[in-house]
């Protein structure tokens, strides 16, 4: 039977699914970063509240060039033998590259909480660029002039105060 | 060629009380982009579909950005609410869940209008 179903819908304050960061960069701000730097990830250390959300798969998905997924291949397989809800998985045979196509699925279990860690290795595309990490210093600051004379302005300074000191003494 | 260590580290915590998937990481160009830290929550009651003799479902979306309502449609046999929630996942609007015969989804980002079962 044919039907048209309308949504009901259910508001909650405090967010259905809360996502923060540890540190002062937030998830929209990686999240907006996804794509200009990639993040190669080299582990992963997981925790949770519970042995059966650990044993819940987690899923990388990565979208082709048209924008379909293509790609799912799972990170960890639950583990009978479990018994701690903290595992550290080594992603540096097969890493996870963050690049804005590929993302990380979680079924998570009602009322639970988990905590990743992923320990990457960031680039830039300004990493490519002749100078490397002296990118900034070589280019930026000699290309507008930004603390241009600072050293001979910090010397003379010097200068005169020891001036001032040896006419004081 | 430099490339610099950084860690991130998330606390994702499901205030929910059914199991959801979610994704993260995906950057902002992902569909379901919109589920983090949603206050939104959309949930369709197929109890009362007897599926007989459906043969597509047709979902309305628009954005917060774009207010312009969309249907999306997909065609196929459709027998049960397990059928609904796969081609609903396969439009590529974000991550739909299903709890018994109810079809859910969290997002602040896309909005979600009629379910329509053909």
């Amino acid at each position: 039977m044919a039907g048209v179903y309308l949504p009901s819908l259910k508001f909650n304050a405090n967010t259905w699914v809360s996502v923060k960061t540890a540190d002062l960069t937030s998830y929209e701000e990686i999240q907006s970063t996804q794509g200009t730097i990639v993040y190669r990830a080299e582990s992963l250390y997981l925790q949770t509240n519970s042995i059966d959300q650990i044993n819940e798969p987690i899923d990388v998905q990565i979208y082709d060039s048209n924008g379909k997924l293509t790609k799912n291949k799972r990170v960890n397989v639950a583990d009978t033998y479990q018994f701690q809800p903290a595992i550290n998985i080594d992603l540096k045979q097969n890493p996870i590259l963050f690049n804005g196509r590929t993302r990380i699925v979680l079924n998570l279990l009602p009322k639970q909480s988990v905590k990743l860690y992923f320990q990457t290795v960031q680039l830039e595309p300004s990493d490519f660029l002749d100078g490397g990490n002296n990118f900034f210093s070589e280019d930026f600051l000699d290309t507008y002039g930004f603390f241009e004379g600072y050293n001979e302005k910090i010397q003379e300074k010097i200068m005169i105060i020891e001036k001032s000191i040896k006419l004081n003494s | 060629m430099a490339s610099i260590k950084q860690d991130i580290s998330l606390q994702v915590v499901n205030n929910n009380f059914y199991a959801t998937k979610f994704s993260l990481l995906g950057g902002t160009q992902d569909p379901s982009n919109g589920q983090a830290n949603s206050t939104i929550f959309y949930e369709y009651d197929l109890t009362a579909e007897t599926f007989i003799g459906t043969v597509g479902v047709s979902i309305q979306a628009s954005t917060v950005t774009n207010p312009t309502v969309f249907t999306y449609t997909t065609n196929g046999d459709i027998t049960d609410v397990g059928m609904v929630l796969n081609v609903l996942n396969s439009l590529n609007l974000g991550i739909f869940n299903r709890v018994g015969n109810t079809i859910f989804i969290i997002d602040r980002i896309n909005i979600f209008g009629n379910l329509t079962i053909f």
